[in-house]
C-alpha cells in the first residue's frame, strides 16, 4: 500500500486471477497419485449476498446458467453467518466440468461488480479411509489452501501440510498459514 | 471512496503537517542541528506512543484477547471478513463492559487488534455485529489508528506543556521565594505558552476533523466489505441509543478509547469538537450506498 493511500485512508485491492481455478484439474491428479485422495465431484462457491435487487437478479442468472446442462441442479443455502453457498454436483470423474462451473459463478459475480463479495470456492475430496478434505481457493488472494476437518471442529493439520507437500507445486499455495481459514460445515466438503 | 472526501482528507492532512511544522520550527531557529533533532524526537515519540497504544487501550477497556476456541462465532465472522477483504486477520479481544461499542487498536494490519464489548454483543444481532467488525476492519486496513495518533500527537503535547506552564503561573503547591521564581520563569516562557495554546487548539481541531473523515471512510469501506450498508446503519443506531442511555460513569470508562470507538457520545457545538460525524450524516451516506446496491452495484 502506497504512502498516499495510507494518508487518504484507502487500500488497493489485489488483482484476482480466476484462471488459477483451472489448475485444480491437474492438481487433483497429482493429489490422487500422492495421497490417494479422490475428488467427490462436489464443489461450492461462497459469497456474501449484497442487499438490493441487482444482486438478487445476478444470483438468479447464475443459477439458471448452471442448471442449463443436464445433471443435478445447483443447491443454494445460507449459513448462520449470513453467507450464501452455491453447491454444484457432478460425477466424481467430471472434475473439469465442476471447475468450469465454479469459474462461471466467480466470473459472473465478478463482472457484475460483486467481486469484493466473493469469499472462496472449494472442491471436495475423499481419502481412502473416508477422510474429508477440501482445496479452498481464496478469491481475493488468488491462492489455494487445504482444509481437512475432523469430528468436533478440529482440523487435521498434519494432513493439510501433507497435501501442501503433494500439490504445492501445482497450485499457487497460500504461504501465510494464518490465512488457512476454517470453513466448518461448508457444502461440498 | 468519493472524490470530495479525498480532497478534504488531503486538506486536513496538509493542516496536520502545518501543525507539526509549527511545533518543530522554533527549534530550527536555534540551528539546523537542533531542528533536525526536534524532528527526530517528535517522530520517535509519536511512533512509540502508537506502538504501545494497543496494549494501553486494551488495558483501559479491561479487554482480553480471545482465541478461536474461546469465541468460535466471533472468530468465524472475522475470518469471513478477512477472506473477502484479503487482509491479514487482526487479533480479537472482548471487553466486559456493558456499553455497546467496539474499537480497533494497533498501528497496522500486522499488529492490529479489534475489540468488541459484551454490551455490543448483547444488544446487536449477528449481522449487525458483523457490520461493526467490518467497520473496525476497515480502520485497520486504512491504518487509521496510526494516522489519527500521529495527527493528534502535537495537540496532546501542547496540552501537557500548557498544564505545566499554567501551574508555574498560578504557583500551585509552591510558597515564598520558590513561588516567585516559578512566576518569573512562567513569565519568561510566555511566548512558548502562547505558541502552545495556538498549537494545542489548531492541533486538536485538525485531529478531530481528520478523525471524522476517517470514520466516514471506514463506514463506506466496511459497508462495501459486507455489501450491507443497512446492517451498519441499524447497528450505529443501536450503539448511539445505548450510549445515550448509559450513565455518566459508564461513559467515562470509555473515554480513553472513545475517539477510536465505532460511535462516540455527544460531540459539542457545531460538531467541530467531536471525533465522530453525527449519526444523521453517517446514516445518510450509508443510505446512499444502499441505493447504489439497489440500482446495480
Amino acid at each position: 500500500m502506497g504512502f498516499l493511500d495510507t494518508l487518504l485512508g484507502r487500500s488497493k485491492p489485489a488483482k484476482p486471477d480466476l484462471d488459477q481455478l483451472f489448475g485444480l484439474s491437474s492438481a487433483a491428479i497429482t493429489l490422487e497419485a500422492g495421497t490417494g485422495f479422490k475428488p467427490t465431484g462436489q464443489g461450492s462457491v461462497c459469497f456474501r449476498a449484497a442487499e438490493g435487487g441487482a444482486f438478487a437478479r445476478l444470483q438468479q442468472d447464475v443459477q439458471e446458467l448452471l442448471d442449463a446442462d443436464e445433471g443435478p441442479k445447483v443447491e443454494i443455502s445460507t449459513d448462520k453467518y449470513g453467507y450464501t453457498w452455491l453447491l454444484a454436483t457432478h460425477r466424481p470423474e467430471e472434475l473439469p466440468d465442476l471447475v468450469t462451473d465454479l469459474h462461471a459463478v466467480n466470473s459472473t459475480l465478478e463482472s457484475g461488480g460483486f467481486g469484493p463479495h466473493l469469499l472462496c470456492s472449494l472442491a471436495g475430496f475423499r481419502g481412502p479411509d473416508g477422510q474429508r478434505l477440501a482445496l479452498v481457493y481464496l478469491y481475493k488472494r488468488g491462492t489455494f489452501y487445504p482444509f481437512a476437518p475432523l469430528p468436533g471442529e478440529k482440523r487435521d493439520n498434519a494432513l493439510e501440510l501433507q497435501v501442501r507437500g503433494a500439490v504445492g507445486a501445482d497450485l499457487p499455495f497460500e504461504d501465510d498459514l494464518g490465512r488457512w481459514f476454517p470453513v466448518w460445515g461448508a457444502p461440498g466438503l | 471512496m468519493d472524490r470530495g472526501l479525498g480532497w478534504r482528507m488531503l486538506a486536513t492532512v496538509g493542516l496536520v503537517a502545518l501543525v507539526y511544522a509549527g511545533a518543530v520550527l522554533p527549534a530550527f531557529l536555534a540551528g539546523p542541528v537542533w531542528g533536525a533533532a526536534a524532528v527526530a524526537a517528535a517522530l520517535a515519540v509519536a511512533v512509540c506512543s502508537v506502538r504501545a497504544a494497543d496494549r494501553l487501550a486494551l488495558y483501559a477497556m479491561d479487554a482480553r484477547l480471545v482465541t478461536s476456541q474461546d469465541e468460535p462465532e466471533l472468530h468465524a465472522v472475522l475470518d469471513r471478513l478477512c477472506m473477502s477483504s484479503g487482509l491479514p486477520k487482526p487479533r480479537l479481544a472482548v471487553s466486559g463492559q456493558d456499553l455497546p461499542n467496539a474499537f480497533a487498536a494497533g498501528s497496522g494490519p500486522g499488529s492490529a487488534v479489534v475489540c468488541v464489548t459484551e454490551g455490543l454483543r448483547a444488544r446487536l444481532d449477528p449481522a449487525e455485529v458483523a457490520a461493526v467488525l467490518a467497520h473496525e476492519t476497515a480502520h485497520v486496513a486504512n491504518r487509521d489508528v496510526l494516522v489519527t495518533a500521529v495527527a493528534s500527537f502535537p495537540g496532546m503535547c501542547a496540552g501537557l506543556f500548557l498544564r505545566w506552564w499554567t501551574g508555574l503561573l498560578t504557583g500551585r503547591g509552591r510558597r515564598g521565594a520558590r513561588r516567585a521564581a516559578a512566576l518569573v520563569s512562567g513569565a519568561v516562557l510566555l511566548p512558548l505558552g502562547a505558541a502552545a495554546t495556538v498549537l494545542g487548539v489548531a492541533g486538536t481541531l485538525t485531529g478531530l476533523a481528520l478523525s471524522r473523515h476517517r470514520e466516514l471512510c471506514a463506514d463506506s469501506t466496511g459497508a462495501l466489505l459486507t455489501g450491507r450498508p443497512a446492517d451498519l446503519a441499524s447497528a450505529l443506531g443501536k450503539v448511539h441509543a445505548g450510549m445515550r442511555d448509559a450513565s455518566r460513569g459508564d461513559r467515562r470508562a470509555l473515554r480513553p478509547v472513545s475517539a477510536r470507538c465505532v460511535a462516540a457520545a455527544g460531540g459539542g457545538a457545531l460538531g467541530l469538537l467531536s471525533s465522530h460525524p453525527t449519526l444523521e450524516r453517517r446514516t445518510e451516506r450509508l443510505a446512499a450506498l444502499s441505493f447504489r446496491f439497489e440500482s446495480g452495484g
